[in-house]
């Protein structure tokens, strides 16, 4: 506990208040928990079952400069932000419909 | 009040949404984590657990295929959900295949590979390989002929994806040329599709509905 504490920057007691449900971690814990426990923030979050993410590994080059856009340090390309770019804007005009309808309804 | 509430809710909902848009549209010189963003999203209830893993699903993905091609540089790749009900092929994935064949996969028939008394096409419930797509007298490679030499493809192997005894789709690996495939390369693959079924089985049914929304 006293390790895990360490490698994420915060208190044993700290630690300790997650594991037993005291305390809720936020966003930037939880992502230094997933790195140091080998596992995804949306394992940690109950989002999937799936402990890794053998596709999502970060880039090989530990030196190299962090990626401008990356998931978790695998980098995005150009293909991929486009992929998530339309998804997002998928979203917002379903969104926008959405409300247009209720206002008219 | 409540109302007031979801208004409200609506309002940050897409200016966060916006925010990220022209985020990933304009950069800004820092290094930007998106599934952090989007996972923060997520956590603020602002999209849902659906969006966030589809969106997830599209990159893995992407990501996989990469590894793929780097790998087997003269291998391409798709994803395909099956909706057995409809008898309709859907393409899931961020596919390194022609433009032209993923428009034909956006919702594609195949009921003409649905042999009498069996319920699915051969290739959505196991490994099934055309080494030489002009030669072969298989009813898939004659069904399809004209679109995989508009595509350019000479061979292709499909391995299923499968959720405990169902299928929920296939990768399908394709080359320009005739080819047979290795036990080395069947066995990446194989172990691709255990994992991604499990990234996918749960989001299947949201994603053809956006495709189906997108067509």
């Amino acid at each position: 506990m006293e390790k895990l504490g360490a490698a994420v920057g915060v208190a044993k007691t700290t630690i300790s208040g997650y594991e037993n449900g005291n305390r809720e971690p936020p966003l930037a814990v939880i992502t230094k928990l997933a790195h140091a426990l080998r596992t995804t923030a949306d394992y940690l979050l109950g989002i999937t079952d799936a402990e890794e993410q053998p596709f999502l590994s970060p880039t090989a080059d530990a030196s190299a400069e962090a990626p401008f856009f990356h998931w978790n340090g695998a980098e995005l390309d150009e293909q991929e932000l486009r992929t998530i770019r339309d998804f997002i804007a998928s979203i917002v005009a379903k969104n926008k419909r959405r409300t247009s309808e209720e206002r008219s309804s | 009040m409540e109302e007031v509430i979801i208004s409200l809710k609506k309002f940050k909902t897409s200016k966060e949404l916006e925010k990220l848009l022209a985020r990933l549209d304009g950069g800004g010189g820092q290094e930007y984590n998106v599934s952090t963003n989007l996972l923060r999203l997520y956590q603020e209830d602002l999209i849902g657990r659906a969006e966030y893993l589809a969106i997830r699903a599209k990159v893995l993905m992407g990501h996989y295929f990469g590894r793929m091609r780097q790998r087997y540089p003269d291998l391409r790749g798709g994803l395909y959900f099956y909706d057995m009900d409809a008898l309709r092929i859907w393409n899931a994935s961020v596919s390194h295949l022609p433009d032209m064949f993923n428009e034909y996969t956006q919702g594609l028939s195949v009921e003409q590979d649905v042999p009498d008394h069996y319920p699915a096409p051969v290739y959505t419930s196991t490994v099934f390989r055309i080494e030489d797509v002009l030669r072969s007298d298989h009813p898939v490679a004659a069904n399809h002929r004209e679109m995989y030499k508009q595509a350019a493809i000479q061979s292709f192997v499909t391995l299923p994806l499968l959720n405990g005894g169902e299928s929920i789709g296939y990768q399908f690996i394709s080359a320009r040329c005739p080819r047979a495939f290795t036990e080395a390369e069947l066995t990446f693959f194989s172990a691709a599709s255990e994992y991604l079924v499990r990234e996918l089985a749960s989001i299947k049914s949201f994603m053809i509905r956006q495709l189906e929304q997108s067509r």
